[in-house]
């Protein structure tokens, strides 16, 4: 009986102190998984995607489950128990889903992106009012007019670019210009085949952007079909839709939100749309298998001023020469390990209230970022700030003290042609009194 | 039993055939119908600009009707004028039919991602043909994209789904000036919207040091440092004149010398201060000759006055 107790608390012990041992690896690379089928997605028709889904996840070391929506709709499926989630990323393929583990599908949601974890949303012409506003939530406003007695949304219009003369059916190319953070150079070579609802995202939301945007010439009809007049409905037409959108949020919490479940599906992975190229890509994305990225070895050394090259000090003097180094580092999936990042447009500032210069860090052999800096001719309490934001990639912010002192006394330019007038005057007077001295005293 | 046999079979088949042509009719019934597209014709794209006169009648100040698809030269929009983009639609339809999209666009050529939209009116011209326009002003292209002068593309769709090719046109450039806002100061390009400027790489600069104080060229500061050695130069002759001599000096020589010689390494020490030494190491050796000094001075003073006295 001693024995047991004593091993139980061994495990007990144990379990807590591995517990507390931090993942050497990405917090944000998802490791446990919960994808959610609803109405218009099951495992037959958006087997593709789920395929996908469940290889990479166990490529990379993580776990996969799919649940129906009224199993995960149920009080009983524990998405959060005790405030502790049960998964770190959420893939909701469940335009119709209401609820989740027995709460509001957009409150659960919201706290799950805020605790930092990563939900790609799916919409549909028949989407739930909860699904709507969890869409609002993240910034992403879908188009609202029904038909069928309001049952179903009306789905984005493009007269010109579609397949086979459907208008429904988008042949969409306005992919965003990401630099491949998102979407690869090889699913932005073929159209996107998009049938659904379309959304807009606010002007003055930063973290929001259209990954694949309508053609000039779609719009997002009314009831009836028509463009609609009705002001403020310029959002809803032309490249101001966003089919598929990404919202990369404060604490690096990812989501992608679509308003066509149709675009996952095996149907529309044809050979001459990219729709299985761009799929797996969003979903490496949001479950953070790429554009992670991390900073560290933030350094700061003397080059040329008061004090020893190449040290770095507490406090430098005004006008020094200062050189900056930074390591960045991108999150590797496939390989699970970090790699040096690429970009070469890191910029660094050097700010007291304001910024007081800012310079792009260039690369060295080694992959390290190094910027030379001069220190202005202010003194005070600086910081250097580097803050890296692209769509994309995760953001980076980081700040480090550094005072800057003005001269001492005795450090200002001595010798100046300019005072050699007054120097002389001195020396004149000098040699004046000591020979006035002599005649004053010996003449007789 | 042969017979059997054969009536069997071809019950079979008989089966089989009416399974198939029942599904064949259930095929059939299931295809949707091809819908009627119509083909439409497009003609008289024009671009008028009218503006109010003094009397505050609106009256066209010029009309062009776009040939070849493009406008000769830019159109001009501004405060005091509006554009009146028109076409000619001829489609076999009744006369009550509007064209699901009807869309003027003008795209900022520079800011790609400001464009003014407008919806298009439709009016019967008739038998089979309508009559698409597009009214335009500065004020409602402000109130989409703000002040942003510039270069506009522009382009007019009009489409439906029953047409068999819907009509889609690039006209040419508008140029778009605001000249003054409502509180009568000049018009500024809005600033860039947080999207717009949050991922973008931002102007590298450098903080601009004060600039150095204006100093004299150095030939003036030397030339003025020499003056400054010319009454010393001078001093000689003048206190030679005014009879300055040396004739008690031989008699307290030795004094002398070492008061003078005190006096000296005073000034040298004071110039010796300036260059290097610290502070506190230099009283103790000024306090040290100043007491040498004295000394020096007062048997000085002493071997004059007996001189003198002699």
């Amino acid at each position: 009986m001693g024995i047991m107790l004593v091993l139980m608390l061994v495990l007990v012990c144990g379990q807590s102190v591995i517990a507390a041992v931090p993942d050497p690896t990405s917090l944000h690379q998802a490791r446990k998984t919960l994808v959610v089928l609803g109405a218009g997605a099951t495992e037959k028709t958006h087997s593709g995607l789920l395929a996908s889904l469940r290889t990479r996840s166990d490529g990379h070391g993580g776990t996969m489950e799919v649940v129906k929506s009224k199993e995960a709709a149920a009080k009983s499926f524990h998405f959060r128990k005790w405030d502790r989630w049960s998964y770190d990323s959420l893939v909701l393929l469940a335009p119709d889903l209401t609820h989740l583990g027995g709460e509001k599908l957009a409150g659960v949601v919201n706290d799950f992106v805020l605790s930092g974890r990563s939900v790609m949303l799916t919409g549909s012409d028949e989407m739930s009012s909860e699904v709507r506003d969890l869409a609002k939530l993240l910034g992403v406003s879908f188009h609202e007019s029904f038909v069928d007695g309001g049952s179903k949304n009306t789905r984005v219009l493009d007269f010109f670019q579609n397949d086979g003369g459907h208008a429904e059916q988008i042949l969409a190319t306005g992919y965003a210009d990401d630099a491949g953070a998102i979407l690869s150079d090889a699913a932005k070579k073929k159209p996107l085949l998009w049938s659904g609802v379309g959304s807009s995202l606010g002007d003055d939301n930063p973290l929001a952007a259209g990954a694949v945007r309508a053609h000039s010439t779609s719009f997002c009809p009314t009831r009836k079909g028509f463009m609609s007049k009705k002001k403020g409905m310029g959002r809803f037409v032309g490249a101001q839709i966003s089919l598929v959108s990404v919202v990369q949020a404060r604490n690096n919490a990812r989501a992608v939100v679509t308003g066509s479940i149709d675009m996952l599906s095996d149907a529309s992975r044809r050979p001459e749309t990219s729709n299985a190229a761009v799929c797996e890509d969003l979903t490496d994305w949001v479950l953070g298998y790429k554009s992670l990225l991390r900073q560290r070895d933030f350094s700061h050394a003397l080059v040329e001023g008061q004090g020893v090259p190449g040290q770095t000090q507490e406090v430098y003097r005004i006008k020094d020469k200062l050189r900056v180094t930074t390591r960045v580092e991108e999150w590797s999936a496939a390989k699970q390990a970090w790699l040096p990042f690429g970009r070469e447009d890191l910029q660094v500032e050097f700010t007291m209230l304001d910024p007081h210069l800012r310079k792009t860090f260039s690369k060295d052999l080694q992959g390290t970022y190094v910027a030379d800096v001069t220190a202005p001719d202010v003194y005070g309490v600086f910081k250097f700030v580097v803050d890296y934001n692209r769509v994309g990639y995760s953001y980076i912010h980081f700040e480090e003290q550094v005072p800057i002192r003005p001269y001492r006394h005795d450090e200002y330019e001595r010798f100046i042609v300019a005072a050699y007038p007054y120097y002389a005057s001195i020396f004149s007077t000098m040699g004046a009194f000591f020979l006035f001295g002599l005649s004053v005293l010996y003449t007789k | 039993m042969k017979h059997c046999r054969g009536g069997t079979r071809l019950a079979g088949c008989r089966a089989v055939l009416a399974l198939a042509l029942g599904l064949v009719l259930f095929g059939a019934a299931r295809c949707t119908p091809q819908k009627n597209l119509v083909p439409i014709e497009v003609t008289d794209l024009t671009l008028d600009t009218t503006e109010e006169n003094a009397g505050g009648v609106t009256e066209t100040k010029s009309s062009e009707v776009i040939i070849g698809g493009s406008l000769k030269e830019a159109a001009h929009l501004h405060d005091s004028n509006e554009l009146l983009v028109t076409l000619s639609v001829l489609v076999d339809k009744p006369s009550d039919f509007k064209p699901q999209q009807r869309l003027l666009t003008l795209s900022h050529a520079e800011r790609k991602t400001r464009a003014a939209k407008f919806v298009g009116d439709v009016r019967s011209a008739g038998e089979g043909s309508l009559r698409v326009e597009f009214r335009v002003t500065a004020e409602a292209v402000e109130k989409q994209v703000g002040t942003l002068n510039g270069e506009y593309s522009a382009e007019v769709i009009v489409a439906d789904s029953a047409f068999e090719e819907s009509y889609r046109t690039s006209f040419g450039k508008i140029v778009v000036s605001h000249a003054h806002q409502e509180d009568g100061s000049l018009s500024v390009d809005p600033e860039p919207s947080a999207r717009e400027s949050a991922y973008e790489l931002r102007k590298e600069f450098e903080h601009v040091m004060r600039p150095a104080d204006k100093r004299a060229p150095s030939a003036i500061s030397l030339v003025f440092a020499g003056a400054m050695f010319c009454p010393l130069v001078l001093l000689v002759p003048v206190a030679a004149s005014a009879g300055a001599n040396l004739k008690k000096l031989p008699s307290v020589f030795l004094s002398a010398v070492l008061f003078h010689a005190a006096v000296a390494a005073t000034l040298g020490v004071i110039v010796y201060y300036w260059l290097s030494l610290p502070f506190l190491k230099t009283l103790p050796i000024l306090s040290g000759l100043s007491a040498f000094a004295a000394l020096a001075g007062f048997h000085l003073l002493r071997g004059l006055c007996k001189e003198k006295a002699d």
